[in-house]
């Protein structure tokens, strides 16, 4: 029989990780995000300067704005799009095993790999897509993807979206709990594929969504290398995210302590995500 | 309260020392750890030296040349192991923070910003003034000396100091007809529009990191306008001369290529080396990066003035100061031995070592015969001969704007050239951002 002093015992080293590599770091960074600091000099105590520095500035309202649409675009475009490969391959059609390990590879190549991919596929002048364009005489579609301010945002998130290999595997592996009776009932019954899949496959599959919908939200809150590496925040900062923003405010200007306060609301915001997400599925469940 | 900072202090050092230690910077070269080499003991000193310059660019190579024969000089008694990070942006980053945590390198080198003298403040680094005899003295530019030397310590040695210079492909420009480089900014443009006329893209430049091309254009056309005391420390950049330079600035983004947008320095030279535009304006560092089959095509010029008095013709943009500097040492021998490095390092040989060999011009006095400048190849050849013909100078704006200014530039220049706002906006934003 397990005793309460047993389970402190096995949860020491985790608690003990999670005071030492989150908690005290965490309490560092409110010390930090208080304080004037270039990186060599003294710290100086500033109160709530920096956190009054980063509203005022245009800039970090564009990252929180930018981020935001990272979050969404990994709740209602990837989380959905990974769905639906997973309902295709959960069918079962000739070579699924191998389609499952195509559409999954990517995701054991690092970010920084895609990141320069997607770069030269969209690039303007070298990129495959407007090259590809003006091969099928659509020459006038061909743009700056990275470089007009109004497509670099969307142009940065397409590598995202689409590989959603991690997501689809997620929600395969729950598929595969589901009883085939279910199925073989639902065919006496006369159900089409889409019935099944709405009625059975989809409802049954809602804890994957909830993980899958966490999953997303903590990767966009941390998205950093294809906004760096494709366009580097720009056009004009068009592209710029809050994990950018506090590497630039750290990095290139010397401003620990406004990085320091950028950080600190990021895991307020990630937090507030975490909350809606728990939420949504709360309520999901409840409907149900 | 004030304990707890205390504490918190101590504690972010504690934790900047072990971040150093796993990412295996520290220890054996840091100054505060001297292991008790020398004071009188025959034991090898052992310095190292954080470095940019791998060894396969040319002037990695002649570093690597300069530090070997040093070594082979001092066999038994001096060691100086080269410590090279390509990344420059990331070196800067990690001696900043070796600074912090107390571990400051043997030697490394840095941009010198008259705007951000944090490195000088924080009291780790060496101060050579001491040494700084008469035949060392001599070696420099008493300007240059004058220039680093803050609080009355000399804690940066003047090294590398290159002109910026215009590049320009003579057979794009002989294709749109153009017979020589334009002398007038006006002249620029015209040249510009014939060889845009003829499908060639006049000139590279790119927005990303430093936006190293576009500031050199800046520069040259504020400096054109004002002056070359335009960016001194202190003086506004929001006058109606920087405006009317952003404005000639937004009108040159007109004739670039059209990944100039968020383009990085490897986006844009690559553009000029491959011939896909005419013109670049660039360090002698260029010179090692163009191919064989393309150099006799490339000539170098200075710029263009606006002809109105306020710069001398064959002024120059240059880099920032980019010296050595070195830690404060315990050990008196191992300080004696840096300070010896150090010397050898801005010798005569040395510098010609630097200059022929490496292609890069330095802050150091040098002598070159016509037979050693035409050693040195057709373009590096003409390089040193127009940069030496400069009567003026002025360090790229980059180079002198407060950090928080530099990290706005990509985006202001951006905005700039969309449209986003207008010249006396942009320059209002930069004065800003370089208040902040």
């Amino acid at each position: 029989m397990t005793t309460s002093r047993q389970i402190y015992l096995y949860l020491a080293p985790a608690l003990l990780m999670t005071v030492v590599f989150f908690v005290f770091p965490l309490i560092f960074v409110l010390f930090v995000g208080l304080r004037d600091w270039d990186g060599i000099g003294a710290m100086t105590y500033v109160g709530l300067d920096n956190f009054r520095s980063l509203f005022a500035d245009p800039a970090f309202k564009t990252a929180v704005v930018n981020t935001v649409y990272w979050i969404l675009a990994g709740i209602f475009i990837h989380t959905p799009l990974g769905l639906l490969l997973a309902l295709i391959l959960f069918k079962k059609p000739a070579g699924w095993k191998w389609l499952r390990t195509i559409f999954f590879l990517p995701n054991v190549i690092s970010t920084t790999a895609l990141a320069f991919l997607w770069y030269f596929v969209l690039h303007v002048s070298l990129g495959l897509v407007n090259n590809g364009l003006k091969a099928i005489g659509l020459g006038s579609l061909a743009r700056g993807w990275l470089s007009d301010p109004s497509t670099a945002l969307y142009a940065n998130m397409v590598p995202f979206v689409l590989y959603v290999g991690f997501t689809m595997v997620i929600f395969l592996t729950q598929m595969s709990t589901i009883s085939p009776e279910l199925y073989e009932a639902a065919e006496i019954d006369g159900a089409t594929g889409w019935q099944k899949d709405r009625y059975i496959t989809i409802p049954l599959v809602k804890n994957a969504v909830g993980i899958n919908i966490v999953f997303n939200t903590a990767f966009c809150l941390r998205m950093f290398e294809y906004p760096l590496l494709m366009t580097g925040g720009g056009p004009a900062d068009s592209t710029l995210n809050l994990s950018l923003y506090m590497y630039r405010a750290m990095v290139t200007a010397n401003q620990y302590g406004v990085s320091m306060a950028a950080g600190l609301v990021t895991v307020a915001i990630g937090a507030v995500a975490m909350l809606l997400v728990f939420a949504f599925i709360r309520v999901w469940d409840r409907k149900r | 309260m004030r304990k707890t900072g205390k504490w918190l202090g101590t504690s972010a050092a504690a934790l900047l020392a072990l971040a150093l230690a796993v990412s295996g910077c520290g220890s054996k070269s840091a100054n505060g750890n001297s292991d008790g080499n020398g004071g009188g003991s025959q034991k090898e000193i052992d310095i190292t030296m954080l470095s940019s310059w791998s060894t396969d660019t040319e002037r990695g190579k002649a570093l690597k040349t300069v530090v070997d024969r040093f070594n082979q000089e001092n066999a038994g008694k001096i060691k100086v192991t080269l410590d090279i990070n390509p990344d420059w942006p990331a070196l800067q980053q990690k001696v900043k923070t070796m600074i912090a945590a107390n571990q400051t390198p043997d030697i490394f080198n840095y941009n010198f910003n008259p705007n951000d003298l944090s490195r000088q403040k924080s009291g780790k680094l060496l101060d050579f003034t001491p040494y700084m005899d008469d035949a060392w003295k001599a070696r420099f530019n008493e300007q240059d000396l004058k220039a680093l030397t803050v609080d009355g310590q000399l804690t940066s040695i003047p090294f590398e100091k290159a002109g910026i210079l215009f590049y320009y492909n003579k057979e794009l420009f002989d294709k749109a007809g153009i017979k020589q480089f334009p002398k007038t900014w006006d002249e620029f443009f015209q040249v510009c529009d014939q060889l845009k006329s003829k499908g060639i893209t006049p000139i590279s430049l790119m927005t990303a990191d430093d936006a190293w091309h576009t500031t050199n254009a800046f520069t040259y056309l504020a400096a054109g306008l004002a002056g070359t005391s335009v960016f001194d420390p202190g003086k506004p950049l929001d006058t109606p001369e920087v405006a009317k330079a952003a404005e000639y600035l937004k009108k040159l983004f007109n004739y670039t290529t059209p990944d100039a947008l968020g383009g990085n320095y490897s986006v844009s030279s690559n553009n000029f080396i491959t011939g896909n535009t005419a013109m670049i304006i660039d360090g002698p560092w260029l010179i090692g990066s163009i191919p064989a089959e393309m150099a006799p095509k490339i000539a170098v010029a200075p710029a263009p003035t606006f002809g109105n008095g306020k710069v001398k013709p064959g002024f120059v943009v240059t880099d920032a100061y980019t010296p050595w500097s070195a830690a404060k040492q315990q050990d008196k021998t191992k300080e004696q031995a840096v300070v010896q490095f150090m010397k050898y390092l801005t010798s005569e040989e040395s510098s010609k070592t630097f200059t022929l060999q490496g292609q890069i011009l330095l802050s150091t006095k040098m002598q070159l015969t016509e037979d050693e400048t035409k050693q040195a190849g057709p373009i590096l050849g003409q390089y040193i001969r127009t940069n030496g013909a400069a009567s003026e100078s002025i360090v790229n704006i980059v180079r002198t704007l407060k950090p928080s200014a530099t990290s706005k530039l990509p985006s202001l220049l951006e905005g700039l050239a969309l449209g986003k706002w207008t010249p006396e906006e942009f320059v209002k934003r930069l004065q800003a951002a370089n208040q902040a």
